[in-house]
């Protein structure tokens, strides 16, 4: 589905991404550990089209095609979908709006039919009661006013409606209490499908107890510095990043207080 | 011109030179002079003008007043008028400096403090241009003294400087200019406090103009404290303006604290010239019986990244007019720029008339700024429980009202001038609403 | 240049869509100003003596003005012995029905969307099309004769109604008022008078479509409404002109007068055309719109949508002399390219309790320069008024202005006067979140400023808020990238 080539990338002409190889088949779900500032964000910026970062080496294939010459909204309109780490407030824009303008997008790109108010607003309800949402959501604006942790399960909320071929989750995690944290995992849970893909990014292994990944890689200063299987994550979490040693142990320490 | 003319007879009175004083450099007498040849073309043509909508022209251009303001001859009483600090201070009667009533004090090594008059050659008139303005004009022409402050580079005055400008009855009917000019150098820190006392002029039938024109610029990263406290008498008017300029990272903080004269109007331009530079911009006026007070702020933002804050304060009574016009210029490119304007004006009694004005001209996209204005009564809520805790309504009354008053108080920094202030809105409060209870229970 | 930034700088180039000529033979009087041509434009119209008494009055007060400049906008001076003051479709005198309008201007008013046609006009809205100076179709007559409702050309009024029209004109906005009223009270040729009897709600909403045509004209309409006790009326304005390189001078005076309990309901969306990217042509828009409140607990509401002209001045505005009575102002005014509007309101409380709202909500493109300018007066009776505005700007591109100038006169204590303003614009990480939901850059910018604008959209009725929020759209072309 996706596959990742010597991928380098910079921001304001500091290279953050530094030669990344990563092939994520359909169906997968691979995460991405690693200390602050290994270039995680980068990583799902530089996915999503983000023309704040440069390319800078290396191709992305998604779906057998080039994904790198596309802009951001072919790339969504492809399948790809990026939670983001800061989800953005638009004040004045309803999630419905958003939604739905969102979601007509998608369907004109496939050349469906549009829904109409009423069929969004019933296929929204059942979204919204999986992710145990307020049902005054679709009616707020954007974000705005929302706290951390409804901000985060939002993200997973337009998930559920957009329905990617391959979703990227920036440190969906970060600031959720663990009932939140759950309800997050339910949702991508549910979305699991042979046909669809996950790339999580996450600093802390207590994501990946409900989101059971199939790899496991750790990026270190803009490489992938070791990949392995679920258990890889366990041994992180036991051993810190300073275990990895190198590159990786130098700024890792910080992760492990923070664990 | 005999020396109880109008103002205005200056434009007609043939050829005219400014009187310089002995010793006086080349460049200051030809800055008097284009100044007051600058004045007679544009002389009091203030009506219609957008800079002075509301504002009281007519006191300017009937009242007779002699520019050639001489002193005074005799100490009087006037030592006790001085409170006692550790201030550096210089006291100017009638526009002159008093030597014997100032106390210099020791100063930091890279300090210059002396009267502008014994200060040689200056860069006096690059800030306060007076083209478009006849009082800074009149002022550059016929200044007579003021403070000359220059510190150099991480120079750092502990104590404030504190200026009195006093007028006494030897300032009958005439124009008092004082000049005052600041130059901080890169890094250092300074505290002015300007204090203009008119006790002579509390009647309506003594008059004097005060006429006060100040320039401070702010060197890189310097910190400037700036007061300034009107409590002119009611026969005084007072018509100044400050002139600042802020390089890179500098801060200029300003509070201006009206509680006297019969007309005032305070100008403060600011522009913001380097990255970074930051303003906070605060005032308290109070206003009662006849009084006319405006106040007027420009802040121009013509670099990325510096930032406003300004809050100016009114309390109204009486037949008092109040005009607050503040407008914050956001220049094409000034990026990232930051400013908050806020005019809140609370008004007590049935004649009283405030004018608010808060102007935001915007020509950058990324930038955050914001105003509002509230004018209105007291909190009805608010007095309503604190009578329920057993206050009498005149009690809470006064009570939120120096509540009000002590936001901006409360921010001055020198502690014996904060006092100073809070005592002062206090007293004048508390006889705002004798006032007001007397006329209540005369109409009830 | 990056595909995003192309494509929008094609879109910048598309045309004013409403900017076709009708070609019709038009009676035009030579263009110059003198007494004249007043004499000429009253003896066209028929009018009763009062009225060219009236007229010759306001003018002789005009000559004695300057044009105001205290407003945030520069254009080149007007030659006010340049523009003709009066140009009509040459016609029949009187029609009897609309079969007897010029086709050429059915099909005129058809493509600009505004059927006028029996078969296929609005059903729920009344409409009179005026077309250069004059009034050519209004639609409807029948159903509002029945109510008691006189919907008609101020011109028609004035024959029909003398006493009516004579004791309303002038009584909101007086000749003396300013330079462009006077002007108008001086040569207006049309507009629409509107009368609604007691205690009648009327049913359904009343239009006028003004159109500009022929060259070197200038529009100078009049629109009366009159709301008796206790009656109610919505009342829209759709406004357009061709693409000329000369700029044209649109100087409009609208009064609308409530009595007690009379509510009136005002909506404009005005797209004249505003000249080309370089600002060359374009409407001068100098329009004054007062309301008079007169009677108790009375109301009136201005709606403004200001997509168009080269230069607007307008400050529809509100005077509430009775108790109780509430004065409204929503605007949307969009300014790209060149554009230059210096608009706003005035809120004038004298009564007891009055009550207004402001909200206005502008935003700045390309090279345009706009400014809110508002006053909220406060009498020394008005007990108790209150007041909020809500002024709001975008800025959207780093070469454009956005001035918000507020004028608060406050002469009551017991009154409460509220200003809040703020600015934003559209930041790139809202553009990208949208991007990544796979919206494009153009409907992203175009629902996030209908999203701005959605307080105002809500008072518009409702076919006209959809046209609105198209409009803005494609006001808004090319305007980000």
């Amino acid at each position: 589905m996706l596959k990742i080539t010597h991928l380098k990338a910079a921001i304001e002409g500091k290279e953050i991404l530094k030669g990344i190889d990563l092939e994520i088949k359909p169906g997968e779900i691979h995460a991405i550990m690693g200390p602050n500032g290994s270039g995680k964000s980068t990583l799902s910026q530089v996915l999503a089209g983000n023309e704040n970062y440069e390319v800078t080496g290396g191709s992305v294939e998604f779906l057998g095609e080039d994904l790198l010459e596309k802009d951001a909204t072919e790339r969504a309109l492809d399948g790809i979908f990026l939670a983001f780490q800061y989800p953005v407030e638009i004040p004045g824009i309803s999630n419905e709006e958003f939604l739905r303008q969102a979601v007509n997008a998608q369907r004109r790109h496939r050349g469906e039919s549009e829904l109409d108010a009423f069929d969004f607003a019933g296929l929204a309800k059942d979204k919204i009661d999986l992710l145990q949402l307020k049902n005054d959501l679709l009616e707020r604006s954007l974000n705005v006013g929302f706290s951390g942790g409804e901000k985060k399960r939002n993200e997973i909320f337009q998930m559920a409606m957009l329905e990617p071929k391959l979703a990227v989750l920036d440190e969906t995690d970060s600031g959720l209490d663990i009932d939140a944290l759950r309800v997050v995992a339910e949702g991508v849970n549910s979305l699991r499908d042979s046909g669809r893909s996950f790339l999580v990014i996450t600093h802390y292994q207590r994501l990946l107890e409900y989101i059971v990944p199939d790899h496991v890689h750790v990026l270190s200063a803009g490489r992938i510095v070791k990949s392995g299987g679920k258990e890889l994550a366990l041994e992180l979490e036991e051993k810190g990043y300073t275990w990895l040693g190198g590159a990786a142990g130098d700024l890792a320490t910080i992760g492990k207080e923070a664990s | 011109m005999s020396p109880f003319d109008t103002l205005q007879t200056l434009i007609t009175a043939g050829d005219l030179t400014v009187p310089g004083k002995p010793g006086e450099p080349a460049g200051n007498l030809k800055l008097r002079q284009e100044a007051l040849d600058s004045f007679r073309r544009q002389g009091f043509n203030l009506n219609g003008r957008e800079d002075w909508k509301y504002g009281n022209i007519k006191p300017l251009v009937q009242g007779r007043f002699n520019p050639l303001a001489k002193g005074h001859e005799e100490q009087g009483d006037l030592a006790r008028l001085l409170p006692f600090t550790e201030n550096h201070r210089l006291v100017f009667v009638n526009g002159v400096f008093d030597a014997s009533l100032s106390a210099l004090g020791d100063l930091p090594e890279g300090v210059r403090l002396t009267p502008l008059a014994a200060g040689g050659e200056t860069d006096l008139g690059r800030l306060a241009r007076v083209e478009h303005n006849p009082v800074t004009a009149l002022n550059t022409a016929f200044w007579q003294d003021g403070l000359l402050l220059e510190t150099a580079e991480d120079a750092r005055l502990d104590r404030p400087v504190e200026l009195f400008f006093l007028v006494d009855e030897g300032g009958n009917r005439t124009m008092v200019s004082p000049r005052n000019l600041v130059v901080a150098g890169a890094r250092s820190r300074l505290t002015i406090i300007e204090r203009y006392l008119a006790p002579f002029t509390e009647s309506a039938n003594t008059a004097a103009l005060v006429a006060p024109v100040t320039e401070i610029t702010c060197g890189e990263d310097a910190q400037v404290q700036h007061v300034k406290v009107f409590r002119e008498g009611r026969g005084t008017l007072h018509y100044g303006s400050t002139h600042v300029r802020q390089q890179a990272g500098s801060r200029y903080a300003s509070h201006e604290i009206a509680l006297g004269g019969h007309s005032l109007r305070r100008e403060l331009h600011v522009d913001l010239d380097g990255a970074g530079a930051t303003c906070d911009l605060k005032a308290l006026y109070l206003a009662d019986g006849d009084q006319h007070m405006d106040l007027r702020t420009r802040v121009n933002h013509n670099v990325p990244g510096c930032q406003t804050d300004e809050l100016y304060k009114g309390i109204l009574d009486g037949r008092a007019r109040a005009v607050f016009d503040g407008l914050i210029k956001v220049a094409r490119d000034a990026q990232q720029t930051e400013a908050f304007q806020t005019n809140r004006n609370l008004v007590l009694s049935d004649d009283a008339v405030c004018y608010s004005i808060p102007r935001l001209e915007i020509y950058a996209d990324d930038v955050k700024c914001s105003h509002g204005s509230t004018t209105g009564q007291m909190d009805e809520e608010q007095l309503f429980f604190l009578r329920a805790r057993g206050f009498d309504d005149r009690t809470a009354r006064t009570m939120l009202t120096m509540a009000f008053a002590r936001e901006i108080i409360a921010t001055v920094t020198d502690e014996n001038l904060a006092a100073f202030l809070a005592d002062e809105t206090e007293e004048r409060l508390l006889a705002m609403a004798r006032q007001d209870f007397h006329t209540r229970n005369g109409e009830s | 240049m990056s595909d995003e930034k192309q494509m929008l700088e094609e879109l910048s180039s598309r045309e004013y869509k409403w900017g076709f000529v009708t070609d019709i033979e038009q009676d035009t009087v030579p263009p110059g100003l003198n007494e004249d041509v007043i004499r000429f434009i009253s003896a066209k119209k028929k009018e009763p003596e009062w009225l060219l008494e009236w007229r010759l009055k306001a003018f002789r007060h005009w000559q004695t003005l300057t044009e105001p400049a205290w407003q945030k906008v520069e254009y080149p001076a007007v030659d006010y012995q340049a523009i003709s003051y009066y140009s009509a479709p040459k016609e029949k005198p009187q029609k009897k029905s609309l079969d007897e309008v010029d086709p050429e201007l059915l099909e005129t008013y058809e493509k600009l969307g505004i059927p006028l046609s029996e078969q296929k006009r609005l059903a729920n809205v009344a409409v009179d099309a005026v077309f250069d100076s004059v009034s050519v179709a209004t639609t409807h007559q029948k159903r509002l004769e029945e109510m008691g409702v006189i919907f008609m050309p101020i011109s028609e009024a004035v024959q029909k109604h003398p006493e009516l029209v004579r004791k309303y004109l002038g009584k909101v906005v007086p000749y003396t008022d300013n330079f462009y009223a006077a002007l108008n009270s001086a040569v207006f040729t049309d507009g629409s008078f509107v009368y609604i009897p007691q205690g009648l709600k009327c049913p359904i909403e009343l239009s006028t479509y003004f159109r500009i045509n022929a060259a070197n004209t200038g529009q100078f309409e009049r629109t009366l409404i009159v709301a008796d006790d206790d009656s109610y009326v919505s009342y829209l304005e759709g406004c357009t002109a061709p693409q000329r390189d000369e700029n044209q001078l649109h100087a409009a005076v609208v009064e609308l007068y409530c009595h007690d309990d009379a509510s009136i309901k005002y909506s404009t969306v005005q797209n004249w055309y505003p000249g080309d990217k370089d600002g060359k042509g374009g409407i001068f828009n100098f329009v004054t719109k007062r309301a008079l409140c007169a009677g108790r607990r009375s109301k009136a509401s201005w709606t403004q949508v200001e997509t168009g002209s080269a230069i607007t001045w307008k400050y529809p505005s509100c005077v509430l002399k009775g108790d109780d009575s509430v004065g409204e102002f929503y605007s949307v005014a969009l300014t790209n390219n060149a554009q230059q509007a210096d608009t706003g309101t005035k809120m004038v409380h004298l009564g007891r309790n009055t009550r207004s709202t402001i909200v206005s909500k502008g935003i700045s493109a390309g090279r345009s320069d706009q400014t809110y300018r508002g006053l909220v007066k406060v009498g020394k009776k008005a007990a108790g008024a209150r007041n909020f505005t809500q002024c709001d700007s975008m800025l959207l591109g780093d070469r454009c202005g956005a001035h918000t100038f507020p004028y608060i006169e406050q002469g009551n204590p017991t009154a409460m006067v509220e200003h809040e303003a703020t600015t934003t614009r559209i930041g790139d990480d809202q553009i990208f979140l949208c991007n990544q939901r796979g919206i494009s850059t153009e409907d992203a910018v175009s629902m996030i400023v209908n999203g701005f604008c959605r307080e105002v959209f809500q008072e518009l009725p409702m076919e006209f808020a959809v046209e609105a929020s198209k409009l803005l759209s494609v006001s808004l072309e090319g305007s980000v990238g």
